[in-house]
């Protein structure tokens, strides 16, 4: 293995992001925690159960300890359903009474016979189903809890201070038990987007970028390595150069933050005054009392898909619909909103009764080809929604449009929405802006004929990226091909700011381009004036507007726009938000 | 009592780890020995790791057998269970 002493950089698949300057600290593997097999004689197998018991209640201790801690935590529901299941599993009867039975049949160290035990598991989850697999690492994470309870500890190392924590694979509690003090990122060779370490350490706002060779790190251990969660890179080596250029863009980054939660009032424009406006991403009503929402200037998506659970969405009526979005529209105090239709299908999964397996679910029946085909679905949301309207200001925005035709159709059912309404007499509102999510390529490519016709344009990165690239990024072995920096995204978004320039349509954008600022110069100098975000990323969003020059940001577009590859692109983005932080 | 039944799996990940979960808190407290047989596997339904290891998709059928003193109020939970989605 060559000792990298060069700058090394390793390309992963950003899982959580944010930067973070550590050193690294491997994790024993599951395997590396196997023990010898030792013979026991018959009188020493109920002091081996009592041991195998003291273990399985320390590690109930342990997940409830846990539990406890994860309860003061926003954001960590997720986390504590995980942790329940790992305490259930400790009750398991194949957990309990099985390996006690095993240890007076086999007459072995309880370690040993665990071991055996769970290896026989293991091979019956061999044979099945890939999305299952995943729920092996659950099984994992309490078994290792388990081994680590039963062995006489080796002296446990000592976590270094901002300890960026690498592991072949991460289970949850990996995540769940890190104190945001001491971890400052996390690393692994497996993983990926929906796992739920992964899932744990964004609630937690600890970076994580899977995908990365464990080869690769074996030399550096205790070293200081660069986590960039957002690029979804590690540097290996960092120059003093390149370690300045990182600390700098953190501590900015941290102390904007900061500053910012104390200064709503900060106006969002350019250094030379330029206004851009960054409005929020919303969920749920309870996303209106995130306390970063108080910066945003209007609800520029707000997904109204996610109000509903799964299973009652097709059932909702137009009543409980129309109450929900009026407590909506007066729970933010009056600010616009964008309501966007149910946005089903696809990665969102159709979970309609009469839906079919779809082949290809991204290339399938969802969102506004779903609700075409939907009308009676579909118009109930709509006149709950014109209905409320009369409440506050409020857009209607269409997910996926495909082009003119498609969009008329939905205007065509407006209208008749419309009428149907005027003629039973029941108040709503006349003039409700409607606007195209710009999410698919053939949109991009005639936006000036929606722009002609629609009311505002709404850019969808995430679809965009995909459909252009035709990349599933949550493809394991195809996700670094997700570029959002691609030459391809630059153009189209160019070509959509300039059809909607002769009709003054406003052009926002809300995928996570949006929330990334590496991309905010480059957006603005495109001809963006609208971001819109998930609430927690407005403060960071907002003040690297403050620091950029429009005129600059314009030139700087431009040059960008003359390169050939996502690298070239890539690379210059690194550079210029180095050297303005 | 011996009591059988077919329920058929509703939610989008199939018997995945949250309603493996739900099941297995629901059934605590019952005396009764409850079975899910798919695909000619046989499993314990009181355990998560077994409920995890039979992989049941999206629509797929289980057989159901709750043997016990309280198998009639088991069965009745469970398949309201599987209605709901296990409050899915």
């Amino acid at each position: 293995m060559v000792k990298h002493k060069q700058e090394h950089y390793l390309r992963g698949f950003p899982l959580s992001e944010g930067i973070a300057i550590g050193k690294l600290y491997t994790l024993a593997q599951y395997e590396d925690l196997v023990p010898p097999i030792e013979a026991i004689n018959s009188e020493d197998v109920d002091r081996e159960i009592q041991r195998y018991r003291t273990a399985l209640s320390s590690s109930r201790h342990d997940l409830e300890k846990l539990q406890e801690a994860l309860s003061d935590d926003e954001g960590s529901h997720e986390a504590m359903t995980i942790i329940d299941t790992h305490i259930q599993m400790l009750e398991d009867p194949l957990i309990t009474t099985f390996v006690e039975h095993k240890i007076k049949q086999m007459l072995q160290n309880t370690e040993s016979v665990f071991c055996s035990v769970m290896g026989e598991y293991e091979k019956r989850f061999a044979t099945i189903d890939d999305t299952f697999q995943q729920r092996l690492t659950d099984v994992r994470d309490v078994s290792q809890r388990i081994l680590r309870h039963l062995h006489a500890k080796p002296e446990e190392r000592h976590l270094p201070e901002n300890a960026i924590i690498f592991s072949k694979e991460l289970v949850p509690s990996h995540t769940a038990e890190a104190s945001v003090s001491r971890v400052s990122a996390f690393l692994s060779e497996m993983g990926g987007l929906s796992s739920h370490a992964a899932l744990i350490a964004r609630a937690k706002g600890i970076p994580y970028v899977a995908n990365i060779s464990m080869e690769c790190l074996m030399d550096v251990e205790g070293d200081i390595v660069i986590v960039d969660g957002c690029l979804g890179q590690v540097i290996l080596n960092p120059s003093p150069a390149t370690l300045e250029h990182y600390r700098k863009m953190k501590e900015s980054i941290f102390s904007d933050y900061q500053k910012l939660l104390h200064d709503s009032s900060h106006a969002s424009e350019t250094q030379d005054g330029k206004t851009i406006e960054v409005w929020a991403n919303i969920e749920t009503l309870s996303d209106l009392n995130h306390p970063q929402f108080a910066l945003a200037e209007g609800i520029g998506l707000f997904r109204s898909e996610f109000l509903f659970s799964q299973k009652n969405i097709f059932t909702v009526s137009e009543e409980e619909q129309y109450e929900l979005y009026v407590g909506m529209i007066q729970a933010t105090r009056h600010l616009p909103i964008i309501f966007r239709v149910f946005d089903l299908g696809g990665d969102k999964g159709v979970v309609h009764e009469a839906a079919f397996e779809e082949l290809n679910p991204a290339l399938g029946c969802r969102a506004i080809r779903f609700l075409l085909q939907e009308p009676l679905f579909f118009k109930r949301q709509l006149r709950a929604i014109l209905r409320a309207s009369v409440e506050g200001s409020v857009s209607l925005l269409f997910p996926l449009i495909t082009d003119l035709d498609e969009f008329r159709h939905v205007k065509k059912i407006v209208k008749e929405v419309q009428e149907d309404l005027t003629q039973e007499g029941i108040t709503f509102a006349h003039t409700v802006p409607m606007g195209c999510m710009i999410e698919m390529p053939s949109a991009a490519l005639t936006a000036s004929a929606l722009a002609r016709e629609c009311d505002f344009f709404s850019i969808g990165t995430n679809d965009l990226v995909q459909y252009s690239l035709a990349i599933d990024r949550s493809h394991p072995r195809l996700h670094h091909h997700y570029k959002p920096a691609h030459p391809c995204m630059l153009k189209m978004l160019k070509m959509i700011v300039e059809a909607a320039a002769p009709y003054q349509r406003s052009v926002s954008i809300c995928g996570e381009m949006a929330s990334n600022p590496l991309f905010t110069k480059l957006l603005i100098g495109l001809g963006i004036e609208k971001f819109s975000c998930a609430p927690r990323h407005i403060p960071v969003i907002k003040k690297t507007i403050s620091r950029i020059s429009y005129k600059e940001a314009i030139a700087f577009a431009d040059a960008v726009l003359q390169l050939d590859s996502a690298e070239e692109v890539e690379a210059i983005l690194l550079q210029e938000g180095s050297s303005s932080s | 009592m011996r009591l059988t039944a077919v329920a058929k799996v509703r939610n989008r990940l199939g018997l995945h780890i949250r309603p493996a979960t739900a099941i297995v808190k629901m059934l605590q407290g019952f005396r009764s020995q409850v079975y899910f047989t798919v695909r000619g596997q046989t499993i314990n339904a009181k355990s998560i790791m077994s409920l995890l290891v039979l992989a049941a998709q999206k629509n797929a059928k289980i057989n159901i057998v709750v043997e016990g003193e309280d198998a009639e109020i088991v069965m009745e939970k469970l398949l309201k269970g599987f209605e709901n989605e296990f409050g899915e």
